[in-house]
């Protein structure tokens, strides 16, 4: 009897434990008047205004400090190397290296007036680009920055001059001819060997010719001084303070920087590989920032923290996620399979299914050349009237009878009766890929059509480029600069599908090769309609971004147009 | 029993040749470790991966990279890493961070799991004793990852109770500098209270059952009942007669354990952004980093036949009768 109570008071006890554990309870505390998770400023913590002047303010308090939380160590200090072209390595570069245009919020390109007094084309043919250097730029060693920087950037980067510099693309350095320099080493003379429009795109991330003199030949200065040794030098409004490799970078002023002094005493990079840990680490306030990608998860935690004072922005950012068929599998030779295909995705359900949880300002994209939000922006889909993405069953349906295909028990026929094979549907393991990708063969089985799933940690090069795919879903990431990066990707030879137009080729030529920025545009738009009448692609729209801060500080504020967001203004951050 | 040892030893040899062997392969056709350069949008230059897969031995056939690796290995020399770290450096640096995790656990898991042991045992089936088994079960049923994220919850709570930041919940150093003895003593305990906490609570629910199984085992032993009825105290009978003994296979279980300690710490060190070598096998496998997995799993496997020696030697050292028979 004894031991059958003394068993019922133990699972008692236990049931007590094991339900005070899995208790809500008050866990923020702190100084909410209410203490209740779901509070009132829930709804507030969102940010929202003018992307070019949202949070802007005057910092009330000098000093403080700031720590934006990463998910990668640095493996690599050059973002012009194969191996640093990433996000953590990029967060460094925009504080430490002088740059010639920075890339806004609104997707325009400003001049960048702390290190240039001018920059315009001076002849057009051939095109000759003059840069003016302000005369009070300098490294933080005391040396000037010169045309010297800017030949020594074009050299490493151009393909010709350093064959072994493990540069990651040499875009349009291929396209200059020269980079002269006046007696003063302040005005740089830049002659292209052919027109090339997006010039403002150069010159990003500027290297010091005079340490890089000390390292021996171009190569190893590229490769190893800049890519492998903590930088102790600095171009910009920062300089690197210390390094605590799997840990932190911390940043500090540049006591040599040249503009408007930053507010800020220093801002920390922490290294926090595993994402899901980063909401824990801004809610004990550990960092203070979090930009990346929002899941729903994400959002969620971060608005259960608005009572502490974390307020977070999102708006459609430059990654953007598009549909393509492979033009050397037989069965999608017909375009009206293709058509009816894109036809039958339905775009908008897409959205209301994945990002669309967290974002009200996700739409449907129309075009495969330009973001929404860039100036240039033309829905061509609507303009065209071509139905894609509207998920419309029926008009999918026609499409396809059209061409002698037909639709019976669910089952989409070809024109000689066999069933139409089971598409294979490559993509990422990435969670938000693969619900995009199942929402669309959702959709593409109300026309008959059956499709399989297929991820790949690295889908373009293990499945794509092999084509070994009769769908794929793969991401882009945009810039300001169009032309270019449409060449670089649509062009015959550049795309993966096996989509070659003569036609399309030579509007992507003149886009980049053109002086008129309008004629540029025109000549992307038609390539653009051209390519989506051919429906071969199909644009989704624009993944969102998120970052997330305590509303203590001001001028904080998201770039979509960048990877790294908000660090493009990290000088003017501050404490209100 | 030396002799033993050394036989058990060079007997490992080959075993670790061969698991060398195996996940090398395994490894190295998981995937290209170039494939999410290879994916960067822009892709880099056809020159630049080809500079890289010479640099990653990628250009050769995978039995003759295991031959280099096996030679560079004897020498201290663990391989290129797609990550350019220093394989050995790294590692070397990561175990101290990884021993100073699980030894504290196994310390505070070990001591906890005596006692609680003992107690439960010495008052069998009491109140105490049902309690204690049913938490234990209750923690060693408990996912590792969420007992973590429980800690991490109920530290942010603590912290603001008391204003400031005591508990870290990410990271083995505080990114921001601390001065004074005192001040960097707080932050060292503050980043290492919670992944302690988390491994050494998954620790003791399975050590104490042990304990408590060996604990009741001894207490039953005539000999036992004979020093109760010779007089002695009940607290010396049970530390000096009973402890001792049923120590022997609880201490022998604590060394094959450790190789589950390990285990338990990749989790833990993943959750806490620790960068110990779990770190760096979940980041070495994510990049395909293949010479930083092998380097991971030689470490590995020494440590796992390196505790089962340890096991071995101390069954002879707290077993006289193992000692004078000259093998176990």
């Amino acid at each position: 009897m004894n031991l059958a109570r003394s068993r019922a008071t133990a699972f008692v006890v236990g049931a007590a434990v094991l339900l005070a554990a899995c208790g809500g309870g008050d866990g923020d505390g702190g100084d909410g008047d209410d203490g209740d998770d779901t509070g009132e400023n829930q709804a507030g913590s969102l940010v929202t205004g003018d992307i070019l002047t949202v949070n802007s303010g005057t910092p009330g308090t000098d000093g403080g400090e700031l720590t934006l939380g990463t998910d990668l160590d640095m493996s690599n200090w050059n973002v012009t190397s194969a191996e640093g072209n990433n996000r953590q390595t990029e967060y460094v570069a925009r504080m430490i290296m002088p740059t010639a245009f920075i890339p806004q919020p609104d997707w325009t390109a400003k001049m960048n007036e702390d290190l240039l007094v001018s920059a315009e084309v001076s002849e057009e043919s051939p095109q000759t680009v003059v840069y003016a250097i302000q005369p009070d730029a300098v490294w933080s060693d005391g040396q000037p920055i010169t045309a010297e920087d800017f030949h020594y950037t074009w050299q490493v980067q151009n393909g010709r001059d350093c064959p072994d510099c493990l540069v990651n693309a040499t875009g349009g350095y291929v396209f200059i001819d020269d980079v002269a320099a006046s007696s003063d080493g302040k005005t740089v003379t830049v002659t292209f060997n052919e027109p090339y429009i997006n010039w403002q795109n150069l010159f990003q991330f500027i290297l010091p010719a005079h340490l890089a003199a000390e390292q021996g030949d171009l190569a190893t200065s590229y490769n190893v001084f800049f890519g492998t040794e903590v930088p102790a030098w600095s171009g910009g409004p920062f300089v690197v303070d210390a390094y605590d490799k799997g840990n932190s970078v911390r940043l500090v002023p540049n006591e040599a920087w040249y503009g408007e002094p930053a507010t800020l005493d220093a801002i920390n990079l922490r290294f926090i590989t595993d994402v899901s840990q980063q909401p824990a680490a801004l809610q004990n306030d550990e960092i203070q920032m979090i930009n990346t990608t929002p899941t729903l998860d994400l959002i969620e935690q971060i608005k259960m923290m608005a009572d502490r004072g974390v307020v977070y922005q999102t708006n459609p950012g430059n990654r953007w996620p598009w549909v393509s068929t492979n033009l050397q599998r037989s069965h999608l030779q017909d375009a009206e399979v293709r058509e009816a295909i894109f036809t039958a995705i339905n775009v908008p359900e897409i959205i209301a299914k994945t990002v669309g949880q967290y974002n009200d300002n996700i739409a449907p994209l129309g075009s495969l050349v330009h973001l929404a939000g860039s100036p240039d922006y033309v829905n061509a889909i609507e303009e065209l009237d071509l139905g894609y993405g509207a998920g419309d069953v029926a008009a999918a349906i026609e499409t396809l009878e059209s061409a002698g295909y037909s639709v019976e028990d669910g089952v989409l026929l070809t024109p000689d009766g066999s069933p139409f094979p089971t598409l294979e549907f490559v993509t990422y393991q990435t969670p938000i890929y693969q619900d995009i990708a199942q929402v669309a063969i959702e959709n593409l089985k109300a026309i008959g059509v059956s499709a399989t799933l297929i991820t790949d940690p690295s889908p373009i090069p293990e499945k794509l480029i092999p084509g070994q795919y009769d769908l794929s879903l793969t991401v882009w990431a945009a810039t300001p600069f169009s032309a270019s990066k449409a060449q670089e990707v649509w062009s015959s030879g550049a795309n993966f599908a096996g989509y070659a137009d003569e036609e399309v080729d030579e509007l992507l030529r003149q886009a980049v090769s053109t002086e008129s920025p309008d004629e540029s545009v025109a000549h992307l738009h038609d390539a653009n309609s051209r390519m989506l009448e051919a429906a071969w692609a199909l644009p989704l729209f624009q993944l969102p971004t998120l970052v997330a801060y305590y509303d203590k500080y001001v001028n904080v504020r998201d770039n979509p147009p960048l990877v790294v967001g908000p660090i493009y203004n990290a000088a003017e951050w501050g404490l209100k | 029993m030396i002799f033993y040892a050394i036989r058990r030893a060079l007997a490992a040899i080959p075993l670790v040749a061969v698991a060398s062997f195996v996940m090398f392969m395994l490894v190295s056709l998981a995937g290209d470790p170039l494939a999410q350069l290879k994916s960067q949008d822009p892709p880099p230059a056809a020159t630049t991966v080809a500079a890289l897969e010479r640099e990653l031995r990628l250009d050769r056939p995978v039995l003759e990279r295991y031959g280099i690796w096996v030679s560079g290995v004897v020498t201290g020399d663990f391989g290129p890493s797609v990550q350019n770290l220093d394989i050995g450096t790294e590692i070397r640096e990561r175990v101290g961070v990884t021993g100073r995790l699980v030894f504290l656990a196994t310390v505070i898991a070990a001591f906890c799991a005596i006692v609680f042991g003992v107690l439960n045992a010495v008052g069998r089936y009491s109140v105490f004793d049902h309690v204690s088994t049913f938490v234990s079960f209750l923690f060693l049923s408990t996912p590792l990852f969420w007992l973590a994220a429980i800690l991490k919850n109920g530290a942010i709570g603590i912290n603001d109770q008391l204003g400031h930041t005591m508990f870290y919940t990410v990271g083995d150093a505080s990114s921001i500098p601390s001065d004074g003895f005192w001040e960097t003593t707080l932050v060292l305990f503050g980043v290492l209270a919670l992944p302690t906490l988390a491994l050494s609570l998954n620790s003791v629910a399975k050590f104490s059952r042990y304990a408590r199984a060996s604990m009741l085992d001894v207490l039953d032993r005539d000999y036992v009942t004979m020093a109760t009825a010779k007089g002695l105290r009940r607290s010396r009978v049970i530390i000096r007669h009973g402890l001792r003994t049923a120590l022997i296979p609880f201490v022998t279980v604590l060394s094959l354990e450790a190789g589950e300690i390990i285990g338990g710490a990749v989790v833990t060190e993943y959750v806490f952004q620790w960068r110990g070598m779990g770190d760096l096998l979940l980041t070495s496998i994510r990049a395909y980093d293949v010479y930083a997995v092998l380097g991971w799993l030689l470490v590995a496997s020494t440590a796992v036949i390196i505790f089962n020696l340890i096991a071995d030697l101390l069954y002879g050292a707290l077993d006289p009768r193992i000692r004078r028979s000259g093998s176990p």
